[in-house]
């Protein structure tokens, strides 16, 4: 930033209205989108003033109604018959007597009169007064409340986060009515100025884990932040993982269970995914209508997710190095199968595994990237047409069509996109090692990866948690989903509250003696 | 902050120390000097293996705070305290090479007899030294995933193996004579060893150290129950004559195991999940050499003696596994003899050490 305009920021409002608009001329300059609206105060002797805003960022009838009070109500209770104003005490009774808006607030410091009109407040300034007026005036053009696309439920909420920070705070404000219910406010980015809320529940999250959070908030310096991204990678425990050690979600219900579990969830402003912390690795293989659906459905569809993640996690890999050195630990006729469809194909397992993965990988990405009609159309051509023709030159072999696309199946059934990315990833070298070193290089890559992830952690919390370091009372809330009722601690290795459902709370049919009474 | 470890660590940790080679080469050793008697060896072995166990963990635990010393004496604790851990790490080289054997010969003999041993030892090696950069805790968590893996390994097999069991091959009882299968006893207590010295090196980095006996106790108690099954089955299913034809006998009972018509062949599924146990062996005993060398060397540090630990250890690895013959030669000889002078050896200096300490104090006060 330019060292004159440094200086500028750190002065006070000046009681001269000229040398007001001059220093903000000089720090604004001349933006198209920033309003200067020059206003004179009846019933006064020719009182000046000035309302700064930012041209769609702002409720303009909101600032029209400020103007109108300032300009035709102001002289009733600040100025004398003779048009004398009394500024010794004018900002608070202005802010008393004359501003109908619900937030209104007075500064000295030019730097916080300034972000205010930034960030689409209003600015009022009066000839003769040391102090600026902000009136919170922001309204402006934004995405209504829709379903996340990505965390799609059959049964749960339709609602999602939006890119709007009060909207969220609102939405989790609407779940969450506890009175302990904290959301504190923190700005990141020298440029950007974003705004961050930190909401937990007060003596249900760890002090320490807020303090942490806090810290770690504090200590980032970065020009700007535009999506919370930026921040979970500024904030995470494994810089080089490429597991995330901090969920992100766009859904409020799932945000309000961390919360109720003890967590801190971040909101950004200009962005719907809030993060969640800390998590466990078990966490990314849950869904939120596990817990709406029947404990058994829930719990059926949960395993299912595990498997899939096992499958997608290696599957390939496995198969690879069956075909390649162990083909003897496949039964008789199912190798006759495979061998048979490998016949005419010129290619190594290995290598022909790679490029099916490759190309699944290519055809996902360029589904996703083209527009949405074009994108379905690709992933057609590339998944029927092209697989069709390859197996047909004996390119490739229709049992490697087969584990490529169960894979690629098995990794979307994986309800968190990044951790489903971050086994994707893994994927490969898997892959590789498995194929040139068969079951010891299966074996290798496998107790790296869960060496990798044992010795992670996220907020000071082990990453593999309840598995390892092993946490029995939390199998509760793992491979299965058992019932709510039945669910009567919270996770304890994030909060030391642990009381979540009350005692006897399993249903049952009235006794006997009850119902004849009834 | 010095890491710490569960006690529930700590008994994981015993369990994978002594199960890999306990359950094969171990009983294929026996198996040729004993013959069917070999389950009642294990149990002589674990009998002793708990007596010792209670007796080097009240020595260590009790330990006293060193008192301060000056001059030749002061030289003399010094040079003691030397010697206690160049003999722990003589001690870890040696069953780094045993752990090395297991994995080289379940690994390549079965599966991938093409490869050169190096690359097993290479790789096996490069996952201690990764794991232990992140401190003895992971090891400890990998332990607890390796104990429930080697009950998953346990169940697999019974699934497959217990149609074949036939409970005459055991018969008759003490064949060899008592004397003769309690003296075959001792190579299972050399494997022993593993588990009762690393105690010794982490018994200061448990938890709740007022309970680490009773963790002890409870580890050696579990370990037994889920190893004895194997000497039982080994001669119930394959018979003893069997068993001492192989080196790695275990391999040979996951190979015969089948469970129904279509899975008749998934020792690879039982490898794999007997190899995360063989991992927390590795881990475990390059952790336990490189803290010894780090206390050889008075160092703040063990991560600076990881990377010559593991140059030492697995060189020692590749010169026993240079040949079959050669390997099985001192596991059975050689091995027992350094393992087990040093089993009884290193508790006795920490006792010497114990008293000098006790009698310093007493005099100072």
């Amino acid at each position: 930033m330019d060292k004159e305009i440094k200086d500028l920021l750190k002065q006070q409002f000046n009681q001269n209205l000229t040398t007001n608009i001059e220093t903000i001329e000089k720090v604004l300059d001349k933006s198209s989108d920033l309003v200067k609206r020059d206003f004179v105060i009846h019933g006064t002797s020719n009182l000046r003033a000035v309302c700064y805003f930012t041209d769609g960022l702002v409720d303009k009838l909101q600032v029209e109604h400020v103007l109108e009070s300032l300009q035709y109500e102001f002289h009733k209770y600040l100025a004398t018959s003779d048009g004398y104003v009394d500024f010794e005490n004018s900002a608070d009774s202005l802010n008393e007597n004359l501003l109908y808006n619900s937030s209104v607030s007075t500064t000295k410091d030019l730097q916080k009169g300034i972000d205010a009109v930034l960030i689409g407040d209003a600015l009022v300034i009066v000839d003769g007064l040391s102090e600026a007026i902000i009136i919170a005036a922001r309204g402006y053009a934004m995405r209504s409340i829709a379903e996340p696309t990505n965390e799609q439920v059959v049964r749960g909420p339709r609602d999602g986060f939006v890119e709007n920070l009060r909207t969220n705070t609102a939405t989790l404000r609407r779940r969450i009515r506890d009175p302990l219910f904290r959301i504190d406010s923190v700005q990141i980015g020298k440029k950007t100025k974003t705004d961050v809320g930190i909401a937990y529940i007060k003596g249900l999250a760890s002090d320490d884990l807020v303090e942490e959070v806090k810290a770690r908030l504090s200590n980032i310096e970065i020009d700007g932040i535009l999506e919370s991204g930026y921040i979970e990678e500024l904030i995470s425990d494994g810089p080089w993982t490429p597991f995330p050690t901090i969920q992100s979600t766009e859904r409020p219900d799932k945000a309000a269970s961390s919360i109720l579990e003890g967590r801190v969830v971040l909101l950004i402003d200009n962005t719907p995914f809030t993060l969640l912390m800390p998590v466990s690795f078990w966490q990314f293989l849950q869904a939120s209508d596990d817990y709406y659906y029947n404990f058994y459905i829930g719990s059926f569809f949960r395993l299912i997710r595990y498997i899939a993640f096992v499958v997608s996690l290696t599957f390939p890999s496995i198969f690879v190095m069956l075909a390649s050195f162990h083909q003897e630990m496949i039964p008789t006729p199912l190798a006759l199968t495979i061998a048979s469809g490998r016949e005419v194909n010129p290619f190594p397992v290995l290598l022909e595994a790679l490029l099916m993965e490759i190309s699944f990988e290519l055809m996902r990405e360029a589904g996703l990237r083209m527009p949405k009609p074009i994108g379905s159309a690709v992933s057609i051509v590339g998944s029927l047409i092209i697989g069709q023709a390859a197996v047909q030159a004996g390119l490739i072999s229709p049992f490697m069509v087969i584990v490529v696309a169960l894979t690629g199946i098995a990794s979307f059934a994986i309800p968190n996109y990044s951790s489903s990315f971050a086994i994707r990833l893994m994927r490969f070298p898997i892959l590789i090692a498995s194929g040139t070193l068969g079951l010891l290089g299966f074996t290798f890559t496998i107790g790296l990866l869960l060496i990798h992830l044992i010795s992670l952690r996220s907020f000071g919390k082990p990453y593999f948690e309840p598995f390892a370091p092993y946490e029995p009372n939390e199998f509760k809330d793992m491979f299965i989903r058992s019932p709510w009722w039945s669910m009567k601690k919270q996770p304890s290795h994030v909060t030391q509250n642990t009381n979540r459902v009350g005692s006897n709370q399993m249903p049952s049919p009235p006794k006997k003696g009850e119902e004849d009474e009834s | 902050m010095k890491e710490k470890i569960t006690n529930g660590m700590l008994i994981a940790l015993i369990i994978n120390m002594i199960y890999p080679k306990s359950i094969g080469v171990s009983q294929g050793v026996m198996a040729r000097e004993i013959g069917s008697d070999i389950w009642l060896a294990t149990i002589f072995s674990c009998v002793q293996a708990l007596i010792i166990m209670a007796i080097v963990v009240t020595i260590v635990k009790n330990l006293p705070k060193e008192p301060v010393f000056t001059g030749k004496l002061k030289l003399f604790i010094n040079g003691l305290k030397r010697l206690i851990y160049i003999l722990l790490f003589i001690f870890f080289i040696v069953a780094f090479g045993d752990i090395m054997l297991i994995f080289v010969y379940h690994l390549r003999d079965y599966f991938l007899p093409e490869a050169p041993v190096w690359v097993f030892v290479l790789l096996g090696t490069l996952i201690g030294m990764y794991a232990i950069f992140h401190g003895i805790e992971v090891s400890g968590r990998l332990a607890l995933l390796g104990v429930i893996f080697v009950v998953l390994f346990n169940i697999l097999l019974l699934l497959g193996s217990l149609k074949q069991f036939d409970i005459r091959e055991l018969q008759p009882i003490f064949n060899s004579g008592v004397g003769k299968t309690y003296w075959a006893s001792r190579h299972m207590l050399t494997d022993w060893a593993a588990p009762i010295m690393v105690t010794i090196i982490l018994i200061s980095d448990v938890n709740k150290i007022e309970f680490v006996r009773k963790s002890t106790i409870i580890g050696v108690l579990f370990a037994t129950g889920i190893m004895v099954i194997w000497p039982i089955l080994e001669v119930g299913v394959l018979s003893a004559e069997i068993t001492a034809q192989f080196i790695v006998s275990c391999m040979q009972m996951a190979r015969n195991a089948e469970i129904g018509l279509f899975i008749h062949r998934y020792e690879m599924i039982m490898v794999a999940f007997f190899s995360f146990s063989i991992f927390t062996q590795i881990i475990t005993t390059l952790y336990c050499a490189s803290y010894s060398a780090k206390k050889i060397f008075n160092l703040d540090d063990y991560r600076k003696m990881i990377i010559p630990s593991a140059i030492i250890l697995s060189g020692y690895s590749l010169w026993l596994l240079k040949d079959h013959h050669h390997a099985m030669h001192i596991t059975e000889n050689q091995r027992v003899t350094v393992g087990l002078s040093l089993l009884f050896i290193v508790p006795l200096l920490f006792f010497i050490l114990g008293f000098i300490y006790k009698w310093k104090s007493s005099k100072t006060a």
